[in-house]
């Protein structure tokens, strides 16, 4: 069952990211680039998680990319933010 | 060596304080086009967020805890708000 | 409407009168819920439809619009624009700085605006948008405030599986 929720994390994040990225061909929209960029992260981060928490249990350092990789999406979601829409 | 514990904690709480910007830029997006799906990913991030706070304050490493369904929670509201999205009815965008 | 004696520097020609709605033939009868989108506007060109979401805004910076490129040759200044139009000064400015901003005017060594598209194939779609205004005048209204009014509704919009565009 863990696994089974990792799959559908990954999914949700996936399916966000690429709709998100389909609508930024017209018109170009940096927002949605950045929110792209965010959910593809997401997604990453839960591949990362999966491994981390399943193939590789009880290890302190498998954790530390997906959170790398979850801080660097949310840093660029926030960035787009600021920059696009204030 | 660091101390990875640390640093996953660090990081964690870097992602907590990420998550709680870009859900009150999402809360204000709600705000500003009345639009559901943002309040949901607003949420969603909000419980996002906590996850990260209760992994800090439970010193269990296992995920077989109710943090992993808070995550899950998370997921599905965001899924939930995209198939909101889709439903058939009339959108309602802010006019100018 | 401007009443009384326009100011002759502008020339400004008169709008049609507004018909009666039940002249109009595609006014849809009410019980038609959300096709109200595709029988509206949903048949002009799309290159139009497109030029429309990104520049035009309004309704009141349509008619700033048409008005500028009906006289090319002539340069009107933002306190004239706003006296006939009977808007704040202000934003008339605004209206005109936007449109200079998207590459639709230009801005004179006198502070006045003229129309100088920063392309070519404008010219004919400016041109077709003043027709297609002066005889669709609620498709064109629909078509103005129904596109995505900014970036933060467009992020909205993405998570739509089926566009209408």
């Amino acid at each position: 069952m863990p696994e089974a929720t990792y799959i559908i994390c990954t999914i949700t994040s996936l399916a966000s990211a690429i709709m998100l990225w389909r609508s930024t061909q017209a018109p170009r929209n940096r927002l949605l680039i950045w929110g792209a960029v965010f959910f593809f992260g997401m997604a990453l981060n839960n591949v990362l998680l999966f491994v981390d928490k399943v193939l590789l249990p009880n290890q302190a350092w498998s954790s530390v990319p997906p959170n790398i990789v979850m801080l660097a999406s949310v840093s660029a979601l926030i960035y787009g933010l600021i920059w696009e829409v204030t | 060596m660091p101390d990875l514990s640390n640093l996953n904690h660090f990081l964690g709480g870097a992602i907590a304080a990420g998550y709680s910007v870009a859900a009150l830029f999402f809360l204000k997006f709600y705000f500003r086009t009345k639009d559901r799906l943002f309040v949901l990913f607003c949420a969603a991030l909000l419980i996002l967020g906590s996850t990260r706070v209760a992994m800090v304050l439970v010193n269990e490493p296992t995920e077989n805890h109710f943090i992993y369904w808070l995550r899950l929670l998370a997921y599905l509201i965001i899924l939930g708000a995209i198939i909101d999205k889709n439903r058939p009815q009339s959108t309602v965008h802010a006019v100018e | 409407m401007p009443r009384g004696q326009p100011d002759a520097l502008l020339n400004f020609p008169q709008p049609q009168p507004v018909q009666p709605l039940s002249s109009f033939p595609w006014v849809p009868s009410p019980g038609q819920a959300d096709h109200n989108g595709e029988v509206m506007s949903g048949d002009l060109p799309a290159d139009l439809r497109s030029f429309v979401s990104e520049h035009i805004h309004s309704i009141a910076q349509l008619e700033l619009l048409l008005l500028l490129a009906g006289e090319p040759a002539k340069t009107v200044s933002a306190e004239d624009a706003a006296r006939v139009f009977y808007l704040p000064p202000d934003a008339a400015r605004g209206f005109f700085e936007s449109m200079r901003a998207t590459g639709l005017l230009s801005l004179e060594p006198d502070g006045g605006y003229r129309f100088a598209p920063r392309h070519a194939e404008w010219v004919p779609l400016v041109n077709s948008l003043a027709g297609f205004y002066r005889e669709r005048r609620l498709s064109i209204t629909h078509l103005i405030y129904s596109g995505p009014t900014d970036k933060v509704q467009s992020f909205a919009d993405a998570f739509r599986l089926k566009k209408d565009k």
